[in-house]
C-alpha cells in the first residue's frame, strides 16, 4: 500500500486507541474514593461551596455525560481546570511540556547516534576486544535504571568532578526570552550563543542518563544484526565480487541490520517518555513530569488525565514516525499485500 | 482417538534431548552463569533476610542518632542512614520487597495475558480477537511507566496498589506475544491435524500451541522480573509505592537523595542493589534466549 | 596449463563442539573453457571448496593447508587487494538460494549496478550505460519485462526470476570462471529444467570455465564435459562425464549411481550402508572405508592418492596397480 495510506490508517487507529484509553482513565479516575469537589474547595469550606464546585465541575451528572462534556471540551482545546494550580490545564501543559520534550528529543538523538556508533563498531570487530567491552558496558547500562544513572552521573560529574551542572536547565544569571519554550531554539532565535551553549551544557547529563539504557540495547541489536547478516549469501555475493569493504559494511550490511533496532525504537521512546519523569526529579528539571508528579501526589484528576493523554499522543505520533521510517528502510513491510 | 501426549518427558524423547541441548548451550556461556548466580543469590536473600542480615531489626522503625550517617565501614559495609539504620541490612530486606512485587505481579499478569493471547489468537479475525487486542492496544498506547504512575496516583499510595497498577499495565505484553505466536502456528499442519482429529479448542490451545510458545514466554518472564522491579522501584522513588519506613529499594534511594552529595551512600547503595538484581535477571534471560534459539 | 588448480586443500571449521575437519586434501583442476561438474551428497564439502576458491569462507574457517593456483600464483597467499582484482573481473559465483543471494532491502538494479561498476576495474562509468548492459543481460536470460525487474525489490520476483538475475549478473561479470553452486536445487521442479537449459545455452556460447555443483546426477550430465565425485571432503573420482556414468570405478561412485532410481524399472535399490563420517573424528585413511565392501588392510592406514585410470583418476587403492 502507498505510504500515505499507511500513515492515514495508523493515525486513525491511534486516535481510536487513545479515545479508548481516555475512557478507561476517565472512568478509573471518577470511580475512586475521594471527593474531588471537596479537595478543590478545601477542607474548611462550607458544604454549599462544595456543592457549587461539584455542579461546576459536572460531578453531579452521570458518568457518560461527564465524559461527553469532557470530550467536547477537549476538542475545543480545553483540558479542564486544575484544582490545584487553579488555572486551566491546557495552560499548564503549554508551560511545562516543551522543557520535557526538549530533553526527550536530545536524549533520543543521543540514543540513535550512540547506538549506531557502538553497534556498528561491535559488529565490525565482532568477538574482538572492542566488541566484548561494548557488550559488558551494554549489560551494565541496560541494568541500571535511568534514575540510577541520573543520580550516579550527577554525583560523579556534577558534585565530585564539577564538569557538568547539577541541576536546572540554565545557569542563574542567564535567561532566554520564551518563544517556543525550547531553550535551544529560543536562544538561537535570540542570537544568544552563550545561552545556547549553557543550555546544551545543562542538557548533557540528564539526556545522557535518559538515553543510555536504550542506546545500549539498540547497540546490541544492531551488533547482532550485523553479525547475523555478515554470513548471509547476499553479503557473500558482494564480497565474492570484490566490492570494497567499506561499501559492503556501511551500505549493504548496515541497512538490513538496523531494521530490527529501529523497530524497537518505538519501545525506546516509550522508555524515554516514561523515564523522563524520574530523571527530571533528580535534576530538578522544570518540566512536564515535575508538573505531573505534583499533580499525581495532589490527586489533581484533570491534570492527571491530561498528562496521560498528552503523553499518549506524543507516543502515538512517535510510533507512527518510527513505523514510517521502518517501512522506508524495509520495503517488504509496506509493499507486501496480505497473503503474498 | 490418538492420545496427543506432548508433555510427557521421557529420557530419549525429542523434548528431553532438546532440553539437554539447550542446557548445554546455556552452560557454556559465562554470562548466563553469572546471571544465574546473581539470581540465586537474590532469591536466597529475598527468602530469608531475617537470618542473613546483620541487623534485622533495622528494617522497620529504629532510631539511633549516634550511629546516623556513618560512611561505609566494617560494622556497616554500606554505611548507615539518617536514622542510624544499617543500610546493608535494609537493602537485604529490600530484596524481599522487590522479589515479592515481581512474583505477585507476574503470577497475576502472565497467566491472564497468556490466556487472553491464546484465545484471541485462536479466534483470529473474529470479534473476540478484535475486542481483546484492541483493549490490549489501549493499555500499550501509553509508555508503561506513565500509565503505572497515573494509576498509582489515583489510588492511595501503598505497595498493594503499586502492585495493582503495575499488573494492570503489564498483561498486554504477554497477550501480544502469545497472540503473535498463536496466529503464526494456527495454520501449521500439526494444529490442522489436531482439528481434523476432533480435538477440542481447549486441547489445541493448551497442548499444541502453548508448548511451542513456552520458550519466548520463559525468556520474557525472566527478563520481566527485572523490569517489574525497575518499575516498582521507580514508583516508590516518586513516592507512590511503598512508604517509609518500609525498606523498599526505590524509597531508600528517594529518601537518601536528600542527603546528597555528602552522605552519598544512603542513596547509592540501594540504587546499585536495584541494578544488581536487574543485571542478574537480564543476563539470565538473555542466556535462556540464546540457549533456546541455538546459540 | 589449467586455469585453476586446487592442490591438497585442507579446511576445518571451529565450532563449539570442536574442530570439524571438513576438507581433507582436495585435488581439483579445470582448464580454460572447460565445463566441470562436482557431484556429491549434502555436506561433503562442495560449497566449502568453492568458498575457499572465492575466498569467502566464514570467519570460523581455518585453512590448514594446500594451494589454489591461478595463472601460476597461489590465490590463498595473495593480498586482499590483489585477489579482489581477480574476483571482480574474472570470477563469479551463483549461489544456491536465489532468495538469500540478493539483498532484500535494496532494489535489484541498484545492487547490480554497484557490482557491475566494480567489475569493470578502475574508472568512472555512466550509470545509464551500466543499466543498459544489465537490461541486455536480463533479456539474454529470458527475463520478462526487464525494466520492471531492474526496478524491483527481490521479494517482488519469483524464485526462478531471481535466479535468472543472479545468472545474468554472473555472466556479465565473469570473464574466466563461473561457479554455479546447486543453481536449481531451491527452485520449483518445473523451473529447474528451464534454468539448466538456459545455462547450458548461455555457457556454450562463451569461452568460460564453469564449475557446476549438484547433488542431482542428471542435471550435471547434460551440461559438463568432466565430472568430479566428492565424498566427505575429498575428491574420490574424476572422469569424462560419459565415461563416469558408463563405468564408475570408485566404490562410492558405483553405489551412488546405482542407488539412483531408474525410470526403466528394476525396482528401488538399497542405499549405501553406514553413515556419513563425523567430521569431528573422521575415519583414518580413506574416509569411505567404513562403508566400503572392498575394504583392504591399507585403507584405514593411509588416504589413497589419485591413481590414473582410462580418461580419468580414482582415489582408491583398488586401482593402485594400474
Amino acid at each position: 500500500m502507498k505510504l500515505s495510506t499507511y500513515i492515514l490508517k495508523r493515525t486513525a487507529y491511534s486516535i481510536f486507541t487513545l479515545l479508548g484509553l481516555s475512557i478507561i482513565v476517565f472512568t478509573l479516575a471518577r470511580i475512586l474514593p475521594g471527593d474531588p469537589a471537596r479537595m478543590a474547595a478545601g477542607s474548611r469550606a462550607p458544604e454549599w461551596v462544595v456543592e457549587q464546585i461539584r455542579h461546576q465541575l459536572n460531578l453531579d451528572k452521570p458518568l457518560y455525560l461527564q465524559y461527553f462534556y469532557w470530550l467536547s471540551d477537549l476538542f475545543r482545546g480545553d483540558l479542564g481546570y486544575s484544582i490545584i494550580s487553579r488555572r486551566s490545564v491546557t495552560g499548564d501543559v503549554i508551560e511545562y511540556l516543551p522543557a520535557s520534550l526538549e530533553l526527550v528529543i536530545v536524549a533520543a538523538i543521543f540514543n540513535i547516534l550512540g547506538a549506531f556508533l557502538l553497534g556498528s563498531l561491535a559488529g565490525k570487530y565482532a568477538n574482538r576486544f572492542i566488541d566484548n567491552a561494548i557488550r559488558v558496558f551494554s549489560y551494565v547500562a541496560i541494568s541500571m535504571p535511568a534514575f540510577v544513572w541520573a543520580i550516579i552521573l550527577q554525583l560523579v560529574f556534577g558534585w565530585w568532578l564539577h564538569v557538568f551542572p547539577i541541576q536546572g536547565r540554565i545557569s542563574e544569571g542567564l535567561s532566554v526570552p520564551r518563544v517556543t519554550g525550547f531553550y535551544l531554539i529560543d536562544s538561537i532565535l535570540n542570537g544568544n550563543l552563550r545561552a545556547f551553549l549553557d543550555v546544551l551544557w545543562h542538557l548533557i547529563l540528564p539526556a545522557f542518563a535518559l538515553s543510555i539504557g536504550g542506546m545500549a540495547q539498540d547497540a546490541r541489536i544492531i551488533r547482532s544484526g550485523m553479525v547475523d547478516n555478515v554470513e548471509k549469501d547476499y553479503i557473500l555475493l558482494m564480497r565474492s565480487k570484490g566490492l570494497p569493504d567499506r561499501l559492503v559494511s556501511f551500505k549493504y550490511l548496515l541497512k538490513p541490520s538496523i531494521i530490527p533496532a529501529v523497530t524497537v525504537m518505538g519501545m525506546d521512546i516509550a522508555a524515554l517518555l516514561g523515564n523522563a519523569f524520574l530523571v527530571e526529579i533528580v535534576y530538578n528539571w522544570p518540566g512536564f513530569s515535575k508538573y505531573g508528579i505534583w499533580a499525581m501526589l495532589n490527586k489533581d484528576l484533570n491534570a492527571i488525565i491530561a498528562i496521560v493523554l498528552v503523553i499518549g499522543l506524543i507516543f502515538a505520533i512517535a510510533n507512527i514516525v518510527v513505523d514510517v521510517i521502518v517501512s522506508y528502510l524495509d520495503p517488504r513491510i509496506r509493499l507486501l499485500e496480505k497473503g503474498e | 482417538m490418538a492420545k496427543l501426549s506432548l508433555l510427557t518427558i521421557d529420557k530419549e524423547s525429542p523434548r528431553w534431548r532438546s532440553f539437554r541441548r539447550s542446557w548445554y548451550r546455556f552452560r557454556r556461556n559465562p554470562l548466563s552463569l553469572v546471571g544465574l548466580t546473581i539470581v540465586i543469590i537474590t532469591i536466597v536473600i529475598a527468602l530469608a533476610p531475617e537470618y542473613l542480615a546483620p541487623y534485622p531489626d533495622h528494617a522497620g522503625y529504629y532510631i539511633n542518632f549516634k550511629e546516623a550517617k556513618q560512611p561505609p565501614n566494617i560494622k556497616h559495609p554500606f554505611g548507615t542512614d539518617e536514622y542510624g539504620r544499617d543500610i546493608f541490612s535494609r537493602v537485604m530486606f529490600g530484596f524481599r520487597f522487590s522479589m515479592t512485587l515481581a512474583v505477585v505481579v507476574l503470577s497475576l499478569t502472565a497467566p491472564t495475558g497468556i490466556l487472553l493471547g491464546l484465545i484471541a489468537g485462536y479466534h483470529e479475525k473474529t470479534w473476540i480477537d478484535a475486542l481483546i487486542m484492541r483493549v490490549a492496544d489501549m493499555f500499550i498506547a501509553v509508555p508503561p511507566l506513565v500509565l503505572a504512575l497515573s494509576i498509582c496516583s489515583i489510588l492511595p499510595p501503598n505497595i498493594m496498589n503499586a502492585m495493582i497498577a503495575v499488573s494492570l499495565m503489564w498483561w498486554p505484553w504477554y497477550t501480544r506475544l502469545v497472540y503473535n505466536t498463536t496466529v503464526s502456528l494456527k495454520n501449521e499442519y500439526f494444529v490442522q491435524a489436531a482439528e481434523i482429529m476432533g480435538a477440542s479448542k481447549f486441547h489445541i490451545m493448551f497442548r499444541e500451541i502453548l508448548p511451542n510458545a513456552l520458550g519466548p514466554i520463559l525468556t520474557k518472564l525472566t527478563l520481566d522480573v527485572g523490569w517489574v522491579i525497575l518499575i516498582g522501584a521507580s514508583l516508590s522513588f516518586v513516592g507512590l509505592g511503598a512508604q517509609p519506613p518500609t525498606p523498599d529499594l526505590g524509597t531508600m534511594v528517594s529518601e537518601g537523595s536528600k542527603y546528597m552529595p555528602e552522605y552519598w551512600w544512603i542513596s547509592i547503595f540501594p540504587a546499585l542493589a536495584i541494578s544488581f538484581i536487574i543485571l542478574g535477571f537480564n543476563l539470565l534471560g538473555d542466556g535462556i534466549k540464546d540457549a533456546l534459539s541455538g546459540g | 596449463m589449467p586455469l585453476l588448480e586446487v592442490k591438497n586443500l585442507k579446511v576445518s571449521y571451529k565450532t563449539y563442539r570442536g574442530i570439524l575437519k571438513v576438507l581433507d586434501g582436495v585435488n581439483f583442476e579445470i582448464e580454460r573453457g572447460e565445463k566441470v561438474g562436482i557431484i556429491g551428497e549434502s555436506g561433503c564439502g562442495k560449497t566449502t571448496t568453492m568458498k575457499a576458491i572465492m575466498r569467502i569462507l566464514p570467519s570460523n574457517a581455518i585453512i590448514e593447508g594446500g594451494e589454489i593456483i591461478y595463472n601460476g600464483k597461489d590465490i590463498l597467499k595473495m593480498s586482499e587487494n590483489e585477489f579482489n582484482k581477480i574476483r571482480r573481473e574474472k570470477f563469479a559465483m551463483i549461489f544456491q538460494d536465489p532468495t538469500a543471494a540478493l539483498n532484500p532491502v535494496f532494489k535489484v538494479g541498484e545492487q547490480l549496478i554497484d557490482i557491475l561498476k566494480h567489475s569493470k576495474g578502475a574508472g568512472k562509468y555512466d550509470e545509464d550505460d551500466l543499466k543498459e548492459e544489465i537490461i541486455g543481460a536480463f533479456r539474454e536470460v529470458m527475463l520478462p519485462d526487464p525494466e520492471r525487474v531492474f526496478d524491483s525489490y527481490p521479494f517482488q520476483l519469483s524464485g526462478g526470476m531471481r535466479q535468472r538475475v543472479c545468472i545474468a549478473l554472473a555472466l556479465l561479470t565473469a570473464k574466466e570462471l563461473l561457479i554455479a553452486d546447486e543453481p536449481t536445487t531451491n527452485l520449483d521442479v518445473t523451473i529447474q529444467d528451464q534454468i539448466l537449459r538456459l545455462m547450458k545455452d548461455l555457457v556454450s556460447k562463451r569461452d568460460l570455465s564453469v564449475i557446476l555443483i549438484s547433488h542431482a546426477l542428471g542435471a550435471v550430465r547434460g551440461l559438463v564435459d568432466r565430472v568430479y565425485v566428492m565424498y566427505a571432503g575429498t575428491m574420490v573420482e574424476s572422469n569424462e562425464v560419459n565415461e563416469l556414468f558408463r563405468s564408475p570405478r570408485h566404490p562410492y561412485t558405483r553405489a551412488l549411481l546405482s542407488s539412483a532410481p531408474r525410470l526403466t524399472g528394476g525396482g528401488i535399490s538399497q542405499g549405501i550402508p553406514g553413515n556419513v563420517p563425523d567430521y569431528l573424528n573422521p575415519p583414518p585413511g580413506c574416509r569411505f572405508h567404513p562403508r566400503c565392501e572392498f575394504k583392504r588392510f591399507i585403507c584405514d592406514i593411509e588416504p589413497p592418492s589419485f591413481f590414473s585410470v582410462e580418461r580419468g583418476k580414482v582415489s582408491c587403492f583398488l586401482y593402485a596397480e594400474r
